[in-house]
């Protein structure tokens, strides 16, 4: 049987739209890079289900056409991504999380799967995830 | 489907005859990729079909296409403003 390791990453939802309508962002080079690893097999990547809604909401905030949310869809879910249903252990933890540093559960979800996986989250919200030395933390533009 | 197996020795688990009639690809020489996503779950799928499921070049086309298409404001913005306000509309 081949055995191959890739380098596993958490992916907050803020970078997975970089692969998508990301007219007017920033980081996109650093996003293509991530990406290109993903391609080549160096990396997987994980995310909370929890990342399927918010960029939902975030396509229907754009008020865009329908033909280009049913693109930004169908692109999203072609993603090589792993969503991961959260357990009671990594929910009790973004909750300590949450509280401990007066984030959202939301940013705290992402944090607490990282901490699950024992794996780097890559994200563009370090303002608010980069609060926890417990949760190794990469910001986007540092991604290489 | 779902049946039990035994981890024996050296991590060794043999695939029940009831899976393996049912899901051809697990057969030798197979490569399979293993991966763990829970700590209670692992998923085995074959390798071939990990390899192939992603159609790259349709993909990054569609991410070009999109990435072209003007929006007003960032969606990563959005991201971060809807985890801290968007619940209090």
């Amino acid at each position: 049987m081949a055995t191959t390791t890739k380098k596993k990453i958490i992916i907050d939802s803020s970078v997975i739209v970089k692969w998508l309508l990301s007219h007017n962002e920033q980081n996109l080079k650093q996003a293509h890079s991530l990406l290109t690893h993903i391609k080549k097999g160096q990396v997987e990547c994980f995310t909370p289900e929890l990342a399927k809604y918010e960029i939902g909401n975030a396509i229907l905030n754009k008020k865009i056409s329908n033909d280009i949310a049913e693109l930004a869809f169908s692109t999203f879910y072609r993603l090589p991504i792993r969503f991961i249903s959260e357990t009671n252990k990594a929910a009790t933890y973004a909750y300590q999380l949450a509280e401990d540093h007066r984030i959202t559960y939301y940013d705290a979800a992402f944090m607490a799967l990282a901490k699950e996986q024992d794996a780097p989250l890559v994200t563009d919200n370090v303002k608010h995830q980069a609060k926890s030395k417990e949760v190794k933390v990469v910001a986007l533009k540092d991604y290489k | 489907m779902q049946t039990v197996g035994i981890v024996r020795q050296r991590g060794q688990l043999t695939i029940p005859d009831s899976v393996r009639k049912a899901v051809k690809w697990i057969a030798p020489p197979s490569a399979v990729s293993i991966s763990v996503v829970k700590p209670d779950e692992i998923i085995i799928r074959p390798q071939s079909s990990v390899k192939e499921e992603v159609d790259w070049d349709q993909l990054l086309k569609d991410i070009k296409k999109l990435q072209a298409y003007p929006v007003k404001g960032t969606m990563s913005e959005f991201i971060v403003w809807d985890r801290e306000y968007g619940h209090n509309d």
